[in-house]
Parts: structure tokens; sequence; C-alpha cells
């Protein structure tokens, strides 16, 4: 009868180890599946592979990077919120996009509140730049300028609704003046028009900047201090202007993945940031790392959810 | 300079970097064949396993891929209808036809002595003329791209062979389905019918497929008995590549003219292949001592077309080694590629330390091209064998089945296969009505050009007291206009010369 | 049919494709109706004036939609119509392979046992190694339904 009972004990406690173990087998084992939501050769794809071979590191399994693009990012962003939830699909997220799609537009196939967070890892601010050969030198020039001729000066920048768009009706706003903001898709249609003289302004990415500072005069940069990147760039904010700005790129997940994946990833994510090698490159690129976790970047979102209501709103839009 | 050029060409000459570009060539010749699969998704594709590889080996296989891919789709597009990629739309009017008529073989060959020929022709232009032709892409604003497609739509008169109200028609119907999406300026919301997926707007492959190919299988399904008779390939071996050599060599202007136009827009961005294999075929056309035989078969077409698309290989690289532009969808992806080898385009690519690396790939396109070459005359044979002996009844089940992997494959959304194939059925009934398929393809390539020429340049013309005179002000305007005009007249001036000749002899 | 007025035909479809545009165009920003606009009045337009030439000098067609095998083709096409609807919901696999087989059958010249199977067996073949190549090769993830 004893011997009986050990092994009925040894087998369902061997059953027990087994099924626990499997429960907590590693996460992640199999590739894990990042959906980029723009296009090649844009910011959000450069930022996302350079993190890519990172993030394999760390994590131990293939990162494959797909492209779901279309609308602005919408088209990846309503498949993420379908996407099953095991922890093994995310996407990358533009904050300032994702927020503002849904106040925009009737139906772009998700609500802000699905998208979950998992980690915000870079900033890209916001410059205004001139040719090199412009007559504007500085941005007090600018300003004049275009209290002389109002809609006269013709801004380019990437999009709409995007961070050049808004950063251009903020700016607008702060400065008391009235310019021409011209869409483009993607940052890289919008410089070649610029250099080619079509523009008068861009407002566009330090990344672009960075690339383009042979052609470029930066006249500010949209950011809270100065970039290491653009040293002689003096903020908005130095010059009298309350304008900060820029767009905000993560990781993002499913609307039901479960809290302790979406940790171990965002642990990752966390340690690709702390890593000399994917510093050095994201910022020789223009690019500004920052550490927002799951909770902080809910944070984030809501506030910039509120921000952005009271902007379009003060434009009539919504 | 010319010790760079040196040692960046020995640089080349690796056994490694050789096999890389035979794969290249032939992986994206296999792509490119695939309808479905685009030069872009195969340059896409293979640009992740480049990171590992030094930066001379990793970019001249994109560089052979790309080079493979865009000639690839010539197969396709000869031996079943179907572009295997954009750059090819305009191979299927002559190419196709030759297949039905048994010479399936030379079409082929054909493409491949202009594709090779094209791409040699591209890489020197790249090479010796990369920074003025940079400069004068510059010049093209959003004006200009208003009328650079105008223009492109124009060409949808010799296009349309019989019926020019039917071409312009079906034109505008390219331009209506190519609103559907998100408006460039704006950012409404139009035409989804609520459906998110719709908000990336009608995806090209979709409708190439749906207006090429379907409607030919389509076909094929419903007359399988009457096919029975026309496999015979008409000529040997030998004969049928001397004569491909012929089309090719024997009227030069036509194939350097071609190539040359594939280069210069190729450099335009945002223009690329797509465009410039129609502008080619449009010019071909119109010079051509006896017109009405196009799209009826002859190799001049396929000429025409194949060396202008690979010729846009090249070109597309110059904005994007110069200014860090991309030229075309497939070096947006190139541009990563090299900002994650820490490449930044610009002068720098060209004088710094980088210089060597820069030199290697542009002169890599030389090696690529021949290797493209030989494997194409010994694929070509192989696969035109291959499916013009395998009966219709495997072929259409087949096809269909890489056509819906292939739309599938552009952004793994299952509208756009129910797209292809609604499309297909349209394509049918469009065929069946005589409604040629190109101007409807080209009006759904030129719609986001033209609106965003039109309202971008309203935009800036706000600057001008009526703004829309900056569509008529502007110098390379004015030129693009006069273009346009000749394009639309020379068939009225053309007629009443021959009319006239016809009078004198009589 | 035997012959058929294809200006008549082709102008109404255009017709009836500028009207179905025009009820959608909903509230649209001043630069996003731009366009639309003119394109949809171009190709009303155009689909009047294929409607008059239709009367004045009409351009026939000589046995339209009329094919050796009508209903083996619009077989094709319903079973392909089937195959995209449901290739989501059932998965890839199975969907193709069952519409593969289905097809090659139905274009062979005996139906039989015999045919059925050979047309099966090559279906499975031609799914197994398209699906390795997309799927595993390419990394391309092809539906997943409720079967595989």
């Amino acid at each position: 009868m004893r011997k009986k009972l050990l092994i009925i004990t040894l087998i369902l406690s061997l059953t027990v180890v087994f099924f626990a173990s499997s429960a907590f087998a590693e996460y992640p084992e199999k590739p894990l599946n990042y959906i980029v939501c723009f296009n090649p050769g844009g910011e959000s794809d450069i930022t996302a592979r350079t993190q890519q071979k990172f993030l394999e590191e760390v994590l131990g399994v293939d990162v494959v990077i797909s492209y779901k693009i279309g609308g602005g990012g919408a088209v990846g962003f309503s498949e993420l919120v379908k996407a099953n939830p095991n922890g093994y699909t995310v996407s990358g997220y533009n904050l300032t996009n994702i927020i503002l799609q849904p106040l925009a537009r009737e139906n772009p196939g998700y609500e802000t509140k699905q998208i979950k967070p998992i980690y915000t890892f870079e900033f890209t601010p916001d410059i205004l730049a001139v040719r090199k050969d412009s007559d504007i030198k500085t941005l007090d020039d600018f300003v004049k300028y275009a209290k002389e001729h109002p809609g006269a000066i013709t801004v380019g920048g990437s999009g709409t609704y995007t961070p050049n768009h808004l950063g251009a009706l903020e700016f607008d706003k702060e400065a008391g003046i009235k310019t021409t903001y011209i869409p483009f898709t993607g940052s890289g249609e919008a410089v070649p028009s610029f250099l080619g003289g079509h523009v008068t302004a861009l407002m566009t990415y330090t990344s672009m900047g960075v690339q383009y500072r042979e052609e470029m005069r930066i006249l500010a940069v949209a950011a809270e201090e100065r970039v290491s990147y653009l040293p002689n760039v003096p903020t908005f904010k130095e010059l009298g202007y309350n304008y900060v700005e820029g767009q905000y790129r993560g990781l993002a997940a499913p609307p039901d993945m479960p809290k302790d994946k979406v940790d171990i990833l965002a642990e990752a994510c966390r340690e690709v940031n702390q890593i000399p090698e994917f510093q050095a490159k994201m910022e020789e690129m223009g690019f500004e790392l920052v550490d927002y976790g799951p909770e902080k970047s809910t944070k984030l979102i809501d506030e910039k959810i509120d921000f952005y209501k009271s902007i379009l709103e003060d434009l009539g839009i919504t | 300079m010319l010790y760079t050029v040196l040692t960046s060409f020995a640089a080349i000459f690796t056994i490694k970097n050789i096999l890389f570009m035979i794969f290249g060539v032939t992986a994206g010749m296999i792509a490119g064949g695939l309808p479905g699969l685009t030069a872009t998704m195969s340059v896409a594709l293979i640009v992740p396993f480049t990171f590992t590889m030094d930066p001379i080996t990793g970019l001249v296989t994109i560089g052979a891929i790309y080079c493979g891919a865009v000639f690839g789709g010539a197969f396709s597009a000869i031996l079943v209808n179907t572009p295997g990629t954009p750059s090819s739309i305009g191979t299927t009017f002559d190419g196709y036809p030759m297949t039905k008529q048994g010479k399936g073989q030379e079409a082929v060959f054909t493409a491949t002595f202009a594709s090779a020929g094209g791409g040699l022709i591209g890489t020197v232009i790249l090479i010796f003329l990369s920074v003025p032709l940079s400069r004068v892409a510059l010049k093209f604003g959003s004006p200009e791209y208003f009328w650079i497609s105008i223009f492109g739509l124009t060409i949808i008169a010799s296009l349309a062979s019989k019926s020019v109200l039917k071409g312009f028609a079906g034109g505008l119907f390219g331009l209506l389905i190519s609103m559907v999406g998100v408006a460039p300026i704006g950012g409404d919301v139009r035409f989804t019918l609520g459906m998110p997926s719709f908000q990336g707007g009608i995806q090209l492959i979709s409708i190439l497929i749906g207006f090429f190919c379907i409607p030919e299988m389509l076909k094929m399904a419903g007359n399988l008995k009457k096919h029975k008779m026309k496999t015979v390939e008409m000529q040997s071996g030998i004969d049928v590549f001397k004569k491909s050599f012929m089309n090719v060599f024997k009227k030069p202007v036509n194939f350097i003219r071609s190539s040359i136009i594939g280069a210069f827009v190729g450099v335009i961005p945002g223009a690329g292949g797509n465009i410039a294999n129609l502008v080619a075929y449009n010019e071909a056309h119109r010079s051509s001592s006896n017109p009405e035989s196009f799209g009826k078969g002859n190799p001049e077409g396929v000429v025409a077309t194949e060396a202008a698309n690979n010729a846009t290989v090249e070109g597309s690289v110059v904005p994007l080694l110069t200014l860090g532009i991309p030229g075309a969808p497939p070096d947006a992806i190139i541009y990563g590629a090299l900002m994650l080898q820490g490449l930044r385009p610009g002068p720098e690519l060209f004088s710094g330390p980088n210089a060597k690396i820069t030199y290697a790939f542009m002169l890599s396109f030389f090696i690529a091209n021949l290797l493209m070459f030989v494997v194409g005359i010994l694929g070509g044979k192989a696969i035109n064998k291959i499916v013009t002996s395998v009966g219709h009844k495997y072929l259409v089940p087949s096809i269909i089945f890489m056509t819906i992997l292939g739309s599938y494959a552009i952004r793994n959304n299952i509208m756009d296969v129910i797209v292809m194939l609604v499309g297909g059925f349209i394509g049918y009934l469009f065929k069946e009505l005589n409604f040629h398929p190109g101007p409807v393809v080209l009006g759904l390539i030129l719609g986001p050009i033209a609106e965003k020429g039109l309202v971008r340049g309203y935009l800036m013309g706000q600057a001008l007291p009526v703004p829309w005179m900056i569509f008529f002000t502007r110098p390379i305007s004015i030129i693009l206009i006069v273009l346009t005009l000749f394009s639309v007249i020379w068939p009225f001036i053309k007629n009443k010369r021959d009319a006239k000749n016809e009078r004198g002899a009589a | 049919m035997k012959r058929g007025n294809t200006d008549l035909i082709g102008g109404i479809i255009m017709l009836f494709s500028g009207i179905f545009f025009w009820l959608q165009m909903g509230h649209f920003t001043k630069f996003g109706l731009l366009f639309p606009r003119a394109i949809i009045i171009l190709i009303i337009i155009s689909g009047i004036a294929l409607l008059i030439k239709s009367k004045v000098n009409p351009s026939y067609g000589e046995n339209i939609f009329v094919e050796d095998d009508m209903p083996r083709m619009i077989l094709i096409a319903i079973i392909c119509l089937i195959w995209v609807l449901f290739m989501k919901r059932i998965g890839f696999i199975v969907t193709s392979f069952f519409a593969l087989g289905l097809s090659f059958w139905v274009l062979k010249d005996n139906r039989n046992l015999k045919t059925f199977l050979s047309s099966f067996i090559l279906a499975a073949c031609e799914v197994i190694a398209f699906y390795y190549i997309f799927a595993k090769l390419l990394y391309v993830p092809l539906p997943e339904g409720i079967l595989f």
C-alpha cells in the first residue's frame, strides 16, 4: 500500500514538474515577428533594423522583420490589434500617429488604447531648416519674413497628422505666423523637393538634419535641450518659443498579450538601449535614445492624447 | 580617382564576390519571373542577409539581385502575359504575341540581350554622369512631376492600339482606383468602403496580375482543345540566338535610345522602371517604320522595354548614392542597407575612405549584367521549353496558385489576393470589350504621382498671385508641356504626312 | 454574345464606375477633394463620350464573352473565388490543396477516379513545395485558419 502511494506521488510530482517547466519554458523560444508599418528606408525601418540585431542577441531568437505598409501606418496598426497575442507578434509604433489617426479619421481600424506599448526606446525631435544658400539666416529672420508674407513660406514635412505636420502647426501658433505646410510621403520625398528649391523650409527630423548637414542650415531643434549630435543648433525654447515636438518610436503589442511576456520584451529593449554599440549607431544617425517602459509609455500616451486633442480642437478638426 | 577605380575593380574580382553575384542574378531572375514577387521585394528579402557580409560583397549581391529581378520580369511577361515586375509591363505587348506565334525562345533571348545591353549602357551613365544628372534630377519639383504624369498618360494613345477613347477611359479608370486609400495631402481616408485594409490603397501588383494574367488564364481554361495546335517551336537553337542578337544590335538606335531613356527616367526619384519601359516603348513605336506591327509581336518592342527597364536600375542608383534619395522603391531599401553599414550617401561616399566601396558597387553592375546575360541565355532556353511544353491544364491552376501566393506576399494581406482575383474578373471584362490593360495599369501607377504633383504644386504656388500659374512658369515644366503636346499632336501630323506622300507617289 | 457593341457596354461601365465613386465622396478636405472630383468628372465624360460613339460610330466585338468551353472556365473562376475567400478562414494549406486539386481535375480531358487521384497528388506536391519556399525560406507568414 505504501509503495503504491509512493509511486503515485512520484508520478504526480513528475507530471507537475513537467507541466510547470513547460509553462515556464523560456519565452521567447520561436522567432519573433516584428512588424514595421512604414516604408523601407524610412526612419521607422532604419531604427527597427538597427535594433533588430541587438534584440536577437539579447533575446536569443531570430527577429524577423515584415512590412505592413499603408495609410500612414494605419494598415499595420489595425493588423496588430487583431494579431495573435501569444507574444510572437509585435510591431513598431509611432506615438503621434497612433494617437492622431483615431482622432482625425473615422475608421482607421483600431483605437489608440488597443495598442499596448512595450517599450518606447527612441525620440527624434523636429528641426526647422532652410538651405545653406537661403537669405534666412536665423529663426528670427524666418519669423520676420513669415509675418511680412503670410502663407508665402512653404514648409515641407513628412506626412499628415505626424510630428512634422503638427510641429509646423504648433510653431505657427507659437510664433503667430502663417506658413504653408506641404505634406510629403516620407522624409525621402520631402528632402529632394527641399534641396531642389521647390519648398523654402523643411520641418523634418534630426535624423535628416544629421544626414544633410552640409546642405541644410538648421534654424532650431524642437527638443527640451540641445542635442549632442547637432551641438550648434539652438532649441526653440532657448530662442523664446515654447515648441517641443518629435516622434517617439517604440515596440507595441496586441491588446491581450500577457503581462509577463510584455515585461520580458521590455527588459530586452532596456538592455539593448544600454549596449554602447547600439547607442553609438543611433546617435550617429541622429536618433535619441529614451527609456519608457510599459507603464511609463502608457502614461506618456495618455498625456499626449490630451495635448493633441486640444490642438485639434484649436484647428477645428475632430 | 583612376587609382580608386582600378583598385575597386580589382576588389570585385574575388571568388566570393563573383559567386554571390551569380547567386544574386539567378535568385533575382527567379524572383522577378514569379508574378507577385517584385524587384523591391527581392531586394528587401536579401538585405538582412547582407548585414553580416563585408560591405563590398553585400552591396554587389544586392546590385546583382536588383538587376536580375528587373530582367526576370521579362520571362513571365513573354511566356504567360504577366509582367513579373511592373517594369516589364511593356514587354507583354509584343513578347506574349511572339510566344503565341511560336517565337517564345526568340523573344526571351532578345529580352536577354536587350536587358544586359541596357544595363551596361546604364552602368556607363551611372559611372560618368552621376553628379550632373543628380543635379538635374533635383530640379524636378511637384509641378514637373505633375506634367511627367500627364506626359505618361498621353502615351496611352499609342498603347490603346485601336481606340484612343477607350485608352483614355481605361487610363481614367486606373486613375480612379488609384485614389482609394489615404489622400497624400489632407490625410482623408477615401473610397475605402469602410475597410481598414484599403487605407493602403489598391496594390499595383494585384491589378497587374489581375488585368494581365488572370484573363489569359481564364481564356486558356476555356479553350483547352484549341491550344493543342500551337506548341511547336519554329526555330533551332543557334539560329534563334543569332536572330535575337540581330534584333537588338541591327537597329542600334532603338536599343541605345531606349537605354538612355531608361537611365534618365530612373534618375528622377519616384519615376522608376515602371514608367521607363512604357516611355521607351512609345518612342520606339513612334519612330518605327511600321508602327502597326507593334503589339502583334514585333521584337523591337521587346528590345525597347527590356533595355529601358534594366538601364533604370543603374539610373535609379544615381540619386541614391549622390544624394541619399532613392530613384526607385528598391533603392529605398538599399538606402537602409547603406545606412546600417555606416555608408552615408553624399559626396563623401565618392571621395572619402568609403570611395572604394562606392566605386566597387557601381562597377559591379558591369559584371552583374554580363553574368545575367549568361544565366539568362542558359536559363531562358530551359524555362521557355518548360512553360511551352507543360500543358495548359497544368499551367493554369499552377500559375493561378503562384499569383495567389505572390499577391499575398506583398504585405501579408488577404485583401490583396481578393482584389487580384476580382481585378482579374474585371480584367477579363475589359479584355473582351477591347480595353487594353496597359492604360489602366498606367493610370494606377501615375495616379498618386499626378495627384501629389497637382496638389503640392498648388500649395507651392501660394506665394504667387495666382497659384495655378506655377504650373506654367517653370522651365522644366514648359519643356514637359511641349513634349506632351507634341506627343498628342504627332499622330495627326504623321497621318497627314503619310497621306500626302501617298498622294505624291500616286 | 455573338456581336456586342463594345462602346456601349464600355461606356456604361465607365459611367457606373464614376457614379459609384461619386456616391462615396464623404467629407473630404479641400485638398483631398481636388483630384477625385476632377477624375470622376472626366471619367463620367468619357463614359458619355463612349455612349455617344456607340450610337454614332460603334465598334463591335465578335464573339465576346464566348469561349469554347464556358462552363469549364466559369467553374475555374468560381473555384478560385472560393479559394481566396476561404483561404484566411480555413488556412492556406488545406484550402489550396482542395482548390488546386479540384482545378486540375476540372481541366482534365477525362474525369474519372484515376485522374481525380493524380490531380490531388500533384496538388499536394505543389502546395507542400511552395509552402516550404514561401513560409520557411522567405519567411512569408501564410494564413493559418482553423485548420492549417
